[in-house]
């Protein structure tokens, strides 16, 4: 019964909610996630969050699907051509929210077993480097904002301004710079245990991650270099990406890193990277569906009362720290104050991060850290498109277009859009 | 309809000594690589997953698919390739190497692995029965039917009556062949147990078959014919050995009749066909009104629908055939969800059959290997007389009445589960001749594809591998854009 359920549930979603999408302007998504929770934590006779063992290699590929596409798409033209101020909001946008919500989330995380939420004690076992390792996780997600809003509002309006794909490549920056991020903190947090084969310090194991995926890499070019069919690339992607988040987890190292490193060097050393990112992007969807019904079914029942007031602080902190950092960054320059209300979103590399620190890390602190992310990308994957429209309503790049919903989403590897794209209208 | 994801289907540059050498140093790496990392690699902690499965899964989909193509230099099909980079990664061959390092002490592919990949298996028998339904059309049905069923009929009359005179023979009748373990059956519980026998060596793999039709782009009447019997033989399969295994039991005392037996059988067979056309009948509406993620939701009705026929005791194999059967005849949308199928036909083809591989018992081939080679034999004899009969009597196309006989050679998924089932259900004698058919298939597996392919080549239908097309080669001469290497 729950199976038909399921089946009739995912039916609905993708009969009635997408059209929802478009009409609402809501980043596609919830609906998956939803479906994920009646598979996992709903339908206990199904077994599947106990028996995720067997859905490991679709986890791996998911979220190391989404490591390698970012890795592909971070060429030295995209990062030369950045506009004037991206690396200023990049770097603001992401260490405000994120150092912000990381330290008081530790410092909750901390305390909560001495306030009378009955929550009970933290698990004698690695006690603390489970705090440490949540509230950097909610850290790093708090930090990460999607190109997602973008892509949604380009389908429906035309977009007249610079604005939207210059904060687009912001956000696909900060991408990239938060897998960085989150593949150290795997590497700070490395439990290699007194006498292991390998005992490297975390700096170490930071080069290791980068290391192996860049020989991996190397490694796998002749897979992908070809003239082969659009089917053996992916067969050779699926093999990949496997074996480079086998690696990265037997080292207990970041997948989404060592992807990262291997796409970056792939796309390099690979005659026909323009093919590969394009069977990566064309593949993307599907892979990006079956992550968020994952993200689902991982979730584990949490006590509700911590779990809320985290998810509060969470939202308010991050938004705070959004605010903050975009009125750092306007200071003496003609960046507009108000940019952080483009950059709301979460997106996919944020349950790519929470996903592979759910299979990694469990317990309570874990729990209700993957809990608080998951909500709020739900939250903040319902809001942002909104928001961002209205940013560019207030900019007036903006038209009523409707009949621009045949507008192709902005291509990261297009020419550079005009210069001086966040200045304040005067 | 297009077939794809076939042997052309390569990224190497070019095919000559430097790309076998660059294919070899590849595999080299890969193996480094998997030391190297089993060397030092960190114990999950507490409760933490095990990525053995995972990285396996990465080796095995790059190494079986480099292995693959290296066999081509031999002239063997790909298929091939991926068997016997099972074998070798397997826990047959790892038994024989205890003092290597991990993981190839216990194998790659050793069984806690394989039951980690097992969802992926669920997948591909799943998607190659969807696929081989598709294969069924109905026009083709309505234009060879004749030859469709002087073929099955022939083949089925012929092998029943030869396995059941060959498990008579090893009964015990002639005491110097008597198969071991297997004495003190009395004829006629032998005679049953042959017609047992006589339903699984009946059995052809589907996958095996679509694989080679795929990777060679085999086009023309014995294809047709070929696949169209595949497919229909295993509903026949199944009545065949549900009927068989209950006089079986009977007969040798290991069972009693309940009278349910036909009710269970037509449950098994017309509810796995019925359950199978409502499941097609729903793949038909959402490709018509949804129409988005077919790949995704393909995956997702291959998981839902392996469910319902576990829980209901199904059979998952006669239910995607007839839901692949009812999309691809009664919907206009039927190309789309075989185009699917075989977008994902790659990687289920190369690890369902490593896996195969892997499960492959050779220490009981080492251990029954005459017995098995004359079950072998005797088999391949009764289906080169009885296609051979059956096409001649059907009016078949020249190339199947003189080399149809190779397509039905090869087992592989279908063949071991009733052989496994076999030997849980009939006590001693059925363990015996479990282990016995098992190392048939073992060798069906690896002679059958290249058979097959030989076959396709012998009738014209396939142009020899490297090759220039011809005229009488119309289906190497316009290979599908997704085939061209």
């Amino acid at each position: 019964m729950a199976v038909l359920i399921v089946a009739g549930a995912y039916l609905v979603a993708r009969l009635f909610v997408d059209r929802l999408h478009r009409r609402f302007l809501i980043v596609s998504g919830l609906e998956y996630v939803v479906l994920g929770l009646l598979l996992g934590p709903l339908s206990p006779r199904l077994h599947l969050a106990e028996n995720m063992t067997f859905a490991m290699p679709f986890i791996a590929l998911t979220a190391g699907w989404v490591g390698l596409l970012r890795g592909t798409t971070m060429t030295a033209r995209e990062l030369s051509s950045l506009p004037l101020g991206t690396g200023r909001i990049v770097i603001w946008h992401h260490l405000v929210p994120g150092l912000l919500v990381g330290l008081v989330a530790a410092y909750f995380l901390t305390h909560i077993t001495h306030w009378s939420w009955h929550f009970g004690s933290i698990p004698e076992s690695g006690g603390w480097r489970q705090v440490a390792i949540s509230a950097a996780v909610l850290g790093c997600c708090a930090a990460a904002d999607s190109t997602e809003p973008f892509d949604l509002i380009v389908k429906r309006y035309r977009v007249v301004g610079p604005t939207a794909p210059n904060l687009r490549r912001a956000a696909h920056l900060g991408d990239v710079l938060i897998i960085l991020v989150f593949g150290v903190l795997f590497c700070v947090y490395h439990h290699a245990e007194p006498g292991a084969a390998l005992t490297l310090t975390p700096t170490e194991w930071a080069v290791v991650s980068v290391v192996l995926g860049g020989v991996l890499g190397a490694l796998f070019t002749p897979f992908v270099g070809g003239e082969g069919s659009s089917n053996s690339r992916f067969l050779a992607l699926v093999g990949i990406i496997s074996f480079a988040s086998g690696a990265a987890y037997f080292l207990d190292i970041s997948p989404l890193l060592v992807n990262l490193a291997l796409g970056v060097v792939l796309v390099r050393t690979s005659h026909k990277n323009r093919r590969l990112r394009e069977t990566l992007a064309d593949t993307e969807p599907p892979m990006r569906i079956v992550l968020l019904v994952i993200a689902g079914v991982l979730l584990e029942p949490v006590p509700w009362l911590p779990t809320l007031v985290l998810f509060l602080g969470f939202v308010a902190l991050r938004l705070v720290g959004k605010f903050v950092a975009s009125r750092v960054i306007s200071l003496g320059t003609p960046l507009r104050p108000d940019l952080y209300r483009g950059l709301l979103a979460h997106g996919e590399v944020t349950i790519a991060m929470a996903v592979s620190f759910r299979v990694v890390w469990h317990g309570p602190i874990a729990d209700m850290a993957y809990a608080v992310v998951l909500a709020s990308v739900v939250v903040h994957d319902l809001i942002a498109p909104r928001v961002l429209r209205q940013l560019l309503r207030d900019l007036g790049e903006l038209t009523e277009d409707r009949d621009a919903e045949v507008v192709e989403a902005p291509d990261p590897d297009a020419p550079e859009p005009a210069d001086a794209p966040f200045e304040e209208p005067t | 309809m297009s077939r794809s994801g076939g042997v052309d289907d390569v990224d190497w540059s070019s095919r000559g000594p430097g790309a076998v050498l660059r294919q070899l140093g590849i595999i080299g790496l890969l193996v480094g690589a998997l030391l190297l990392l089993h060397r030092f690699a960190v114990p999950p902690e507490g409760a933490g997953f095990d990525p053995t499965g995972l990285l396996a899964f990465g080796f095995v989909v790059l190494a079986s698919y480099t292995i693959g193509e290296l066999t081509m230099v031999v002239r063997l099909p790909h298929i091939t390739g991926y068997l016997l980079a099972g074998v070798a990664l397997g826990p047959s061959v790892a038994a024989l190497f205890p003092y290597a390092p991990a993981p190839f002490d216990r194998g790659v592919l050793n069984p806690q692995v394989i039951s980690q990949l097992g969802l992926l298996d669920t997948l591909a028998v799943g998607l190659i029965a969807l696929s081989a339904g598709g294969e069924l059309r109905l026009e083709t049905l309505r234009s060879g039917l004749r030859a469709i069923l002087g073929v099955l009929i022939g083949h089925f009359a012929t092998v029943m009556l030869a396995m059941t005179l060959f498990i008579l023979l090893i009964s015990g009748i002639v005491p110097t062949i008597e198969l071991p373990g297997f004495g003190g059956i009395d004829p006629l519980g032998a005679i049953a147990l042959g017609a047992v026998v006589g339903a699984i060596s009946f059995a052809t793999s589907p996958a095996a078959t679509l694989a080679i039709l795929s990777e060679s782009n085999a086009k023309g009447p014995m294809s047709r014919t070929v696949i169209s019997t595949v497919v229909l033989k295993d509903v026949v399969v199944v009545v065949t050995f549900t009927i068989a295994s209950v006089v079986a039991s009977l007969a040798i005392g290991e069972g009693s009749a309940d009278g349910n037996v036909l009710l269970v059988l037509a449950w098994h067979v017309l509810g796995s066909l019925g359950v199978g056309v409502g499941i097609g009948g729903l793949m038909v509406l959402y490709l018509r009104f949804v129409e988005k993620e077919v790949l995704l939701f393909l995956v997702g009705v291959v998981y839902v629908a392996t469910y319902l026929s576990n829980a209901f005791h199904l059979d998952p194999v006669l239910l995607f055939l007839a839901a692949g059967f009812t999309v691809a005849n009664f919907s206009a949308h039927g190309e789309a969800m075989i185009d699917s199928v075989q977008q994902l036909s790659m990687p289920v083809f190369v690890v369902f059959f490593t896996l195969a591989g892997a499960r492959l018992h050779l220490e009981e081939l080492a251990h029954l290997w005459p017995f098995a080679l004359a079950l072998v034999s005797v088999r391949a004899v009764a289906v080169f007389l009885g296609v051979g009969l059956g096409a001649r009597i059907g009016k078949a196309d020249p190339g199947t009445r003189r080399y149809g006989w190779m397509g039905f050679l090869s087992q592989a998924g279908v063949a071991i589960t009733l052989a496994a089932k076999l030997g849980e259900d009939l006590g001693a004698p059925g363990r015996t001749l479990s282990t016995l058919l098992i190392a048939g298939v073992a060798i069906n597996e690896m002679i059958g594809p290249v058979l097959l392919e030989r076959g396709l080549i012998l009738s014209g239908e396939v142009a020899p591998r490297n090759q220039p097309p011809s005229e009488e080669n119309p289906s190497a001469e316009a290979p599908s854009p997704e085939t061209t290497s």
